[in-house]
């Protein structure tokens, strides 16, 4: 079964047609790339599967169930979980805080049981807190429980944010330019680092991304935008030999270095 | 009961369309800064305030020199509007740069609190100003335009017709001003994407301080107008005043000075609607002291079910 | 010399010295306030002492214990050796209430980041509770001459006026926290007045609440047959309920509540992003907040036996929420400090300040204009503070502080947490025993698997 199928999705923000009829199916545990120039409508994208806009047109359904017209709670709750481009952590909450939000969702202790200091709800706690650290330790972030997330440095902030992504115990990852800004060595471990999660955690993966060396490496599907319409998908080596591609974005050099 | 309401209605209608006047023109200062820096500028209602005592103190002070009599009265209400719109313009400016200029990065919440906090300040700086001068902080000034005319069932004072072609001149100036000049286009670019702007070397800050200079002169010379149409002012009256003009803002989608007029004159019909029939439609259950209370669930109406206002454009936050 | 001064700040640092130093301090501040005038500055000091004790590194419950023991018993005791006792006692009855509603203003502005203007409501809505069943007012619109109450009853609406406080929060909340965060701001506002008008004409056409006259001899409260006259009486009254609302304030900070209102403060759209649903979210922190503003109205009305809509303007509002920024928003001993100062500043202060240069222009010794008197600057120096934390200091008096946890104990909870959930790998570390690196570790599977799903196929793995 696919995890997820998108199938002609729209969306139109005043005149500009940000994404025109997107069709996309993702295999259960694959890694697929979207990618296209600034501005092709891809973070739009990621945004309309995660309930942030809801779609003029067309049909998003995860493992076959629709989740058009739910809130972005409510489709982080049925499992998909995502990283932003531009990163949004919980900037002046510890590190440990912010991965501990992201699992509201699964905890359940109300104000009743946490005024009289119930003992589920300390349970709950415990466990939560347990697993919080443990996915910490996981990333190699454990040393930062206590910091405040602003004080990390760049790359650590965007580790940070997958570990709060994945701390909602998503099924579907959809992760926003995880590479942007980072060192040639760090993309390389950030490679190992997505490899690394998908088998440990049963995860598919979406992800956006402007490396073509990062996208060639990981992916087994690649769906290419440009202004907001699907021009070419398949395979890396579809991708890299197909002219409208090259036309419309990668450009000469790119495709040979890659 | 049909026939009643057709009766007062030309006087509702008049009325309506001259406090219409003054929130359109005072809710022009709240759209424009909201337009340029999303901030609620809280204050503003009370630089309304401001210039009201500043016209007062003006003419009072003619008068009591023995001046006003001899002075032509358009002039005097011409001289008196240019001052009280050149010093509230200048206060309004001045705001900007000691309050919500140093907080242009911070969240959201902190310029708000800066602009209660100014708007306070301003309340007891005035109040102290007319209590320590007159003994008492609520002022009766002196009216240019006091006569009446009666048409039948309908009375309008003189001073309405200054109010209102006052009011349209005002807003006729600002929407040529922002539409066909240098400046009012670096507003437009301002208010649509700052850095951009400054990238095509448009000096925000420049054009941040006079979109301030411009909506508060604007709210100050509104404020001249109010004290001479409604004659007695106290230092509180920027604040329902502003709470309304700002709902004529988000009435007509706010960031939009179209926009802000209509939802301007449209509250002021409604409101004045509300105070004359409000009791013979109940049959006196709810009275004329309900009217605020109309105006503010006009306010929750529109911010639920079209938060864009009639004229504004739905946005939707860039993630 | 330079030796000695660390010398002195490793002693300082150990928490027997500070307290044996603070119960010194505290002492000598509670025997001024017993026997030195002028008690205002003994009382201060003594409030001062509470402070110090946030700051040294006693254990929590010692901390509790301490500062129960100076404000339920040295605090009232002292104070009552003076000819001024009840008046001292209402004026610490006064900063009880506003603190407790301070904190409530701050789990709406400075937990959930929703700037509310007319908190006040709350405090009137709780106050016209009791104040209407408490008094024969209601009598005028329910027949039968049931009203008022009987006193006894006073401790049911305690939760009556909570309850009521926040059902109008989520009714406020419901349409408006939908809206964009600053228009907040105003509709908050526009509700505080709304309410007061409501409330200032509710005599017809069914009297309610009396209009503007108010509603007078509302019945003074009974508990345990014993009649609550005396502002000391009030006072431990007031001591409980803050207690209770300082107990609930901490638990909900560091739950899964509270972590979510910080992160709608935060960054709603991450907030959402990470399950959190926005206008729950929101909605329960408003009617947390409103509710202990209800209640401390009920305590009002019961203290005053008199209440009319002035006491509830636009100016009480930011009185509140300038209690809040003052001390630091999100912070429970910024919001206290913030609250017992601007509550001394206004009811104590000011007009003594006023008081005393009246007498000095009586005297002729100054000419000072009325209308420049200290009491009626209220607007002014609030406002002034208002622009100058905004500005310069935001974070207020004394910011809040995160809560560290031990790396140690955490380590355990996450070891324990591994082993429940059945996870076989550490970060980094593969399976030991040569399994092929793909066959995948049933670490986070488990969890997916006590979800309910996923269960069949874990099994397999296994
Ligand atoms: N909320 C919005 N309102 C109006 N226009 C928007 C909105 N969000 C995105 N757009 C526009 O839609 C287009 C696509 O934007 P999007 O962010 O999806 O591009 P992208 O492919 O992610 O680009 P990049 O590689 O730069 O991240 C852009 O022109 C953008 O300005
Ligand atoms: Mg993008």
């Amino acid at each position: 079964m696919n995890a997820l199928e998108v199938s002609g999705v729209r969306k139109q923000f005043g005149g500009l047609v940000a994404v025109d009829d997107v069709h996309l199916q993702v295999r259960k545990g694959s890694v697929t790339a979207v990618i296209g120039p600034n501005g092709a409508g891809k973070t739009t994208f990621f945004n309309l599967i995660t309930g942030v806009y809801q779609p003029d047109q067309g049909d998003i359904r995860l493992e076959g169930r629709s989740i058009v017209g739910l809130r972005p709670d409510q489709v982080t709750m049925l499992g998909i979980a995502r990283t932003f481009q531009n990163i949004r952590l919980f900037a002046d909450l510890p590190v440990l805080d912010n991965v501990l939000i992201a699992m509201h969702g699964r905890l359940s202790a109300g104000i009743p049981g946490i005024l009289l200091g119930r003992r589920k709800v300390r349970h709950e706690e415990r466990q939560a807190l347990g697993e919080a650290y443990w996915l910490l330790e996981y990333m190699g972030l454990a040393p930062y429980a206590n910091e405040i997330a602003r004080n990390l440095p760049y790359g650590t902030q965007r580790r940070l944010e997958m570990v709060r992504a994945l701390a909602t115990h998503p099924k579907l990852l959809l992760l926003d330019e995880p590479a942007a800004g980072m060192s040639p060595r760090e993309t390389r471990e950030l490679t190992e680092m997505i490899h690394r999660i998908r088998e440990d955690f049963d995860l598919t993966v979406v992800l956006i991304e402007h490396d073509m060396k990062l996208v060639m490496n990981i992916s087994e599907h690649i769906l290419v935008l440009d202004y907001g319409r699907p021009i070419a998908e398949g395979t890396p080596e579809e991708i890299r030999n197909n002219p409208r591609v090259i036309e419309a974005y990668l450009g000469r050099a790119a495709v040979s270095g890659a | 009961m049909i026939p009643q309401l057709l009766h007062s209605l030309p006087q509702v209608l008049v009325d309506g369309v001259t406090l219409g006047a003054v929130y359109a023109t005072v809710a022009l200062g709240y759209t424009m800064v909201y337009g340029i820096l999303e901030l609620i500028n809280f204050a503003h209602g009370e630089i309304f305030m401001s210039g009201a005592f500043i016209g007062t103190a003006i003419l009072i002070g003619l008068n009591s020199a023995g001046w006003l009599g001899h002075l032509p009265k358009l002039l005097v209400l011409l001289l008196t509007l240019a001052v009280a719109m050149g010093l509230t313009g200048l206060l309004g400016m001045g705001i900007e740069r000691v309050a919500y200029r140093p907080l242009r990065n911070a969240p959201r919440l902190i310029p708000l609190i800066s602009a209660i906090g100014v708007s306070f300040v301003l309340q007891d700086v005035v109040r102290f100003i007319a209590e320590w001068r007159t003994g008492n902080y609520i002022v009766t000034g002196v009216t240019l335009y006091g006569a009446e005319l009666n048409l039948g069932s309908l009375t309008v004072k003189t001073n309405t017709l200054i109010v209102l072609g006052a009011a349209v001149l005002m807003m006729a100036g600002l929407d040529l001003f922002v539409r066909r000049t240098r400046w009012g286009t670096a507003m437009r670019a301002v208010a649509q994407d700052k850095d951009t702007a400054a990238l095509m070397s448009i000096n925000v800050n420049r054009v941040i301080a006079l979109t301030f200079f411009m909506g508060s002169a604007l709210g100050g010379a509104t404020g001249v107008l109010f004290a001479q149409q409604y004659g007695t002012i106290d230092p509180y009256i920027g604040f329902i005043l502003g709470l309304k003009a700002f709902t004529a803002a988000v009435l007509g989608g706010i960031g939009n000075i179209r926009g802000a007029m209509f939802g301007g004159f449209v509250l002021g019909i409604l409101e004045m609607f509300a105070s004359a029939e409000l009791g013979p439609l109940t049959g006196g259950v709810l009275g004329a002291e309900y009217k605020d209370v109309f105006a503010f669930l006009i306010l929750i109406a529109v911010l639920l079910f079209k938060p864009e206002g009639l004229f504004g454009q739905a946005v939707k936050e860039k993630v | 010399m330079k030796q000695g001064m660390t010398r002195l700040r490793t002693r300082l640092r150990r928490p027997r010295t500070q307290a044996v130093l603070l119960a010194a301090y505290t002492v000598l501040s509670a025997a001024g306030l017993a026997f030195a005038g002028p008690p205002i500055v003994w009382f201060l000091l003594l409030l001062a002492s509470l402070l110090l004790l946030y700051y040294t590194d006693l254990p929590g419950a010692v901390k509790w214990v301490w500062a129960g023991v100076v404000v339920a018993v040295l605090l009232p005791v002292c104070a009552s050796t003076g000819s001024s006792f009840e008046s001292f006692m209402e004026v610490a009855t006064q900063m009880g209430i506003y603190v407790a509603m301070a904190l409530g203003l701050n789990v709406v502005v400075g937990f959930a980041g929703l700037l509310d203007l007319g908190f006040i409501a709350f405090f009137a809505l709780g106050a016209y509770t009791y104040a209407i069943f408490f008094s024969d007012q209601a009598n005028h619109f329910i027949p039968g001459h049931h009203f008022p109450l009987p006193a006894d009853l006073f401790w049911l609406c305690l939760p009556a006026g909570l309850l009521v406080a926040a059902l109008f929060g989520v009714l406020l909340g419901l349409p408006v926290l939908r809206v964009k965060g600053d228009y907040l701001a105003i509709v908050t506002l526009g509700f505080g007045e709304i309410i007061r008008i409501i409330f200032n004409n509710l005599d017809k056409p069914v009297n309610i609440t009396n209009g503007a006259i108010g509603i007078s001899s509302v019945e003074a409260p009974r508990f345990f047959g014993v009649s609550l006259s005396f502002p000391h009486q009030f006072y431990y009254l007031v001591l409980a309920l803050l207690a209770l609302v300082l107990y609930a304030v901490r638990r909900l900070e560091h739950s899964r509540i509270g972590r979510a209102w910080k992160a709608v403060r935060e960054d709603e759209i991450a907030a959402q992003a990470m399950g959190v649903p926005l206008t729950r979210t929101k909605l329960v922190a408003f009617a947390v907040g409103a509710s202990f503003s209800g209640l401390m109205g009920v305590v009002f009305a019961a203290k005053q036996a008199f209440i009319d809509p002035t006491s509830f303007t636009m100016l009480e509002s930011i009185t509140i929420l300038v209690m809040v920024i003052l001390g630091g928003m999100g912070s429970l001993p910024g919001v206290v400090v913030g609250a017992c100062l601007v509550t001394l500043l206004n009811i104590q202060l000011m007009p003594e300040l006023t008081n005393w240069l009246n007498t000095l222009t009586t005297a002729g010794v100054i000419q000072f204009p009325s209308a420049l008197s200290p009491s009626k600057m209220q607007r002014l120096i609030f406002g002034i503070i208002l622009i100058l934390f905004a500005v310069f200091r935001p974070q207020g008096m004394i910011p809040s502080k995160t809560r560290r946890h031990d790396p140690a104990a955490l380590a355990k909870l996450a070891a324990e947490w591994q082993a429940q959930t059945g996870g076989t790998f550490r970060a980094g570390v593969r399976p030991a025993d040569g399994q092929d690196a793909t066959a995948r570790a049933p670490g986070h599977g488990a969890v997916t698997r006590a979800q309910g799903q996923d269960g069949a196929k874990e099994g397999a793995t296994l």
